[in-house]
């Protein structure tokens, strides 16, 4: 090995985390086996904590050093997995064991696995923490890089050439697990900047760019790890857990959909019809989480009956899950992290579905895979009462009545929502990969936040059909009685507020749509300069008939902003007044 | 229990019955396993002391084999299902003969009629029996999800005109005093109002039970609007002409006769033609309820409409 891995130990620096690490959780006395151990920058300070530095590794340049330092070193071929163990037991003899490390080691050799193995056998009866270190490739300035081509190999760092592996969160946890190390500690290394992060003038590294921006909102949203450049992890013996670390394509059998049945327990009635609809659908490829949130005991045996109560078929695939703590968006939470559908779609316990509802979803993303699925539901008014033999029922008050239009417009989602949650269908890969979450400080409009940032990233599949069917109460409990105007107003400010923090992708036909409303509102405006620019849906005034401006300009809003009726309602408002 | 009293003092057997007609097994399947559900959790409840289901299969060819019906006979077995009968009629009989036929083989305390394709609430038996244990109580009705009929009910004794057989129960004994539909007058659509309308002549009441939910699969159009096809808009005008007729509304009769053949809509125009032909060949029902007791014929609904 030459001088090129031969760093300084740093308190801020891997070896000065894994100092930290051993320090925290293992004994103050006994070896430290510091396995691949290079130039030993850390058998120092471990000496000095009172440890017994033993550095293996199969390069001489670098045990010669440590000998030359005073330490015990000892050759050690990490690739010769059958003699893992003995070779290791043999080193220690009868010593006791305080900790071990691995730094900067697994990335350099195909045979990780045996290697945690071995040690895991080695530190077996003892509580012997294991540090390891490795790079993390999926740092923003590796991951931006690549997606424009570039996977720039250089003499060491993130991307040495000579790592044969490339390890993520995912696969270290994955070899933890299956050689039965629980990891207990963490000091990772961050930093903004790589040593990846040329050429700095890089539209997708800047983060002054636009791009960057976005992209860097997507990844950091997947996890904590967009700034990690070194895993520093402590782990202590623990049960094995076989874990793949090599991916399947083919997805482990999972259900189409999960249905998310948020309920609070007081609305029995409401509740049996929602599970009834369930149990009458034409496509059964689905499962149910019922989500009980903060229900008391009462309520929660009356639940577990109606779910005991189902048909075997159904029931085996309806889990009840309980959550007692936080707002409406919790138990929705909750319900998305227990999920194992490809697709989530959320039930309010007073909600109801057409025969069709999980058919038309499925029958949607076979062809829209990865987008936003939206049905389209009707209203119908129910009230709470008493039916005969005094058990707490409902009374619908008036027929079904269709509110919400067959088309999803993003920009009229933008000004209001037109979609009751039900009527959507998200990609399960919102939440468990890229870190969806519903907003916790949101106590309305929960559905409506999660919606606009899922449409904005997914784009949106229209199904014209009418699978369900929105419930408004009008007497008894209801997000709409039990909050007042001031709080739906706070969380709509809050949600526009997040919404215009961040940068998104619009879908095609914004710019022209654009361009449309500014032409409007100039014109609105007196801005004589901006009328005829006008040129979709327009009409031209006949000949020599002029029409009086107001008239001209009501024709071109109606034809124009025909998709934008959140903004057409603003316009026609000013100029009733005009 | 007799035909008279119809009321229920103690555990009873049920039969449930449906008519299939083209009906894809695996929507019957789910109807079998859902009342099959219904039905253990009514005899957990004491309830229900025997049930069986009868099919009986009006399509071209046969929607199942006996073997398909003993495999099914064995899976709801051990909870309560003691039979499966199956029919096979060979020839579209239409929903209220196919009933009645069936109605032949029965020998059961109640019977539960409904459509071969509704997946009903697993304390769907349950509650429809409760309402039979007060006298005088001829017919239950469930609530029909995900699209409740706007019919009037009177919201404390569930007390309403007529009742659809989508699901509902009724004591034998009294389907077998009325001999069941009025199969020679109605095909498929009113053979329910006429026989609530006759339940009630006989002095029983006629309830809806919302606590006892069933699922029809019902669509909506994309407008929002019940979608009725070309059969659907036949047979009702054709049952309309024939329930006016034989619940003593000629006037009634003659007035939709004439809007339906001035309709210029064809199924509206041939259901009129075939009301024609039945009264100039003698096959129109004798009238009952002169005195309008228990017929109601509000603006084109046979009770009050609650929307």
């Amino acid at each position: 090995m030459s001088l090129t891995y031969k760093f300084g130990f740093a308190d801020d620096n891997v070896y000065g985390h894994t100092v930290q690490l051993v320090r925290d959780f293992g004994s103050a006395s006994g070896v430290h086996l510091d396995v691949g151990c290079g130039f030993g920058a850390i058998a120092e300070p471990l000496r000095d904590l009172g440890l017994t530095y033993v550095g293996v590794d199969i390069d001489g340049d670098g045990l010669e050093d440590l000998r030359k330092r005073g330490f015990e070193t000892h050759p050690l071929d990490l690739l010769r997995a059958d003699e893992l163990s003995s070779r290791l037991r043999s080193i220690m003899g009868e010593r006791p064991l305080a900790s071990i490390s691995v730094l900067d080691t697994l990335e350099h050799v195909t045979t990780d696995l045996d290697v945690l193995s071995a040690l895991r056998t080695l530190a077996a009866g003892g509580s012997v923490p294991l540090v390891i270190s490795v790079p993390n490739v999926s740092h923003r300035d590796l991951a931006f890089k690549l997606l424009i081509g570039r996977w720039s190999y250089t003499e060491t760092g993130l991307l040495d050439r000579t790592h044969v592996v490339h390890h993520t969160e995912r696969l270290l946890e994955a070899l933890a697990r299956t050689s039965g190390w629980l990891q207990v500690g963490q000091k990772d290394i961050l930093l903004e900047e790589s040593d990846q992060h040329f050429p700095k003038h890089s539209v997708v590294l800047s983060s002054t760019s636009s791009l960057n921006a976005f992209l860097r909102k997507v990844r950091d949203g997947c996890d904590g790890n967009g700034g990690t450049v070194q895993f520093v992890r402590a782990y202590l013996p623990g049960p094995a857990h076989p874990t793949p670390s090599i991916a399947e394509r083919d997805v482990p059998e999972q259900p189409f959909l999960s249905v998310i049945v948020r309920t609070q327990g007081r609305r029995p009635a409401t509740l049996r019809d929602a599970l009834l609809s369930l149990t009458a659908q034409t496509c059964q490829d689905f499962e149910i989480l019922v989500v009980a949130h903060k229900v008391d005991t009462q309520q929660q045996i009356s639940i577990e009956r109606q779910v005991g109560d189902l048909p075997a078929s159904f029931r085996v695939r309806t889990r009840l899950v309980r959550v007692d703590h936080g707002g409406r968006a919790t138990p929705l939470n909750v319900g998305f992290s227990e999920a194992k559908g490809q697709y989530i779609a959320v039930l309010d316990d007073d909600d109801v579905v057409f025969g069709h509802w999980v058919e038309s979803f499925k029958d949607a993303a076979a062809t829209s895979s990865g987008r936003l699925l939206r049905g389209v539901a009707v209203e119908q008014q129910i009230e709470a009462r008493r039916w005969t033999g005094g058990v707490a029922g409902f009374h619908s008050v008036g027929g079904v009545r269709k509110v919400y239009p067959s088309d999803y417009d993003l920009y009229a989602h933008l000004t209001q929502n037109h979609t009751p949650l039900m009527c959507l269908a998200f990609p399960g890969s919102l939440f468990h990969e890229l870190g969806f979450r519903f907003d916790d400080r949101l106590n309305t409009c929960e559905d409506w936040d999660f919606e606009m940032r899922a449409a904005l990233l997914c784009g949106v599949t229209t199904i014209p059909e009418i699978t369900s069917i929105y419930r408004r109460w009008k007497k008894g409990h209801s997000s709409y009685t039990l909050h007042s105007k001031d709080e739906w107003r706070a969380n709509e400010v809050l949600i526009v507020s997040k919404l215009d923090s961040q940068p998104h992708v619009f879908p095609p036909g914004t710019v022209r749509l654009i361009r449309e409303q500014q032409a409007l509102i100039r014109e609105l405006q007196g801005d004589q300069t901006a009328r005829g620019s006008l040129r979709p849906g327009t009409q031209a005034p006949a000949p020599g008939q002029p029409l009086p401006l107001r008239y001209r300009l009501v024709d071109r809003l109606n034809a124009a902003l025909k998709r934008l009726p959140g903004v057409h309602r603003l316009l026609k408002s000013s100029l009733k007044r005009a | 229990m007799s035909a008279k009293t119809a009321h229920v003092t103690g555990p009873c057997s049920i039969r449930i019955q449906s008519v299939l007609y083209n009906s894809d097994p695996r929507h019957v399947d789910q109807a079998l396993e859902s009342t099959a559900r219904a039905v253990e959790l009514a005899f957990r409840e004491g309830v229900v002391n025997a049930a069986e289901i009868a099919l009986g299969d009006c399509s071209p060819l046969p929607v199942f084999t006996l073997d398909m019906i003993a495999e099914r006979e064995r899976r709801h077995h051990d909870q309560g299902i003691r039979r499966i009968e199956y029919q096979y009629f060979g020839a579209n009989l239409g929903s209220a003969a196919g009933h009645n036929r069936l109605l032949g083989s029965a020998g059961t305390d109640l019977v539960m009629i409904q459509n071969p394709d509704v997946v009903i609430a697993p304390n769907l038996i349950v509650e429809m029996i409760a309402p039979l244990r007060r006298p005088g109580i001829g017919q239950v009705e469930a609530r029909q999800v995900p699209l409740e009929h706007p019919k009037y009910y009177d919201p404390a004794t569930g007390e309403t005109g007529w009742a659809s057989t989508a699901c509902s129960l009724i004591p034998r004994a009294l389907l077998a005093e009325l001999e069941g539909f009025d199969a020679r007058t109605f095909f498929l659509y009113c053979d329910d109002v006429d026989l609530s309308w006759r339940i009630r002549l006989t002095g029983h009441r006629v309830v809806f039970q919302p606590s006892a939910a069933v699922f029809h699969d019902k669509r909506l159009s994309q407008d929002g609007v019940w979608m009725a096809g070309a059969a659907e808009q036949y047979y009702s005008a054709e049952a309309a002409l024939l329930l006016a007729h034989k619940y003593s509304r000629p006037d009634l009769a003659a007035k939709l006769l004439r809007e339906f053949e001035n309709s210029g809509t064809d199924p509206l125009i041939r259901a009129a033609k075939e009301y024609r032909r039945r009264a100039d060949a003698g096959q129109l029902p004798a009238p009952l309820d002169p005195e309008h007791r228990v017929a109601a014929f509000v603006d084109g609904a046979y009770t009050t409409h609650r929307w």
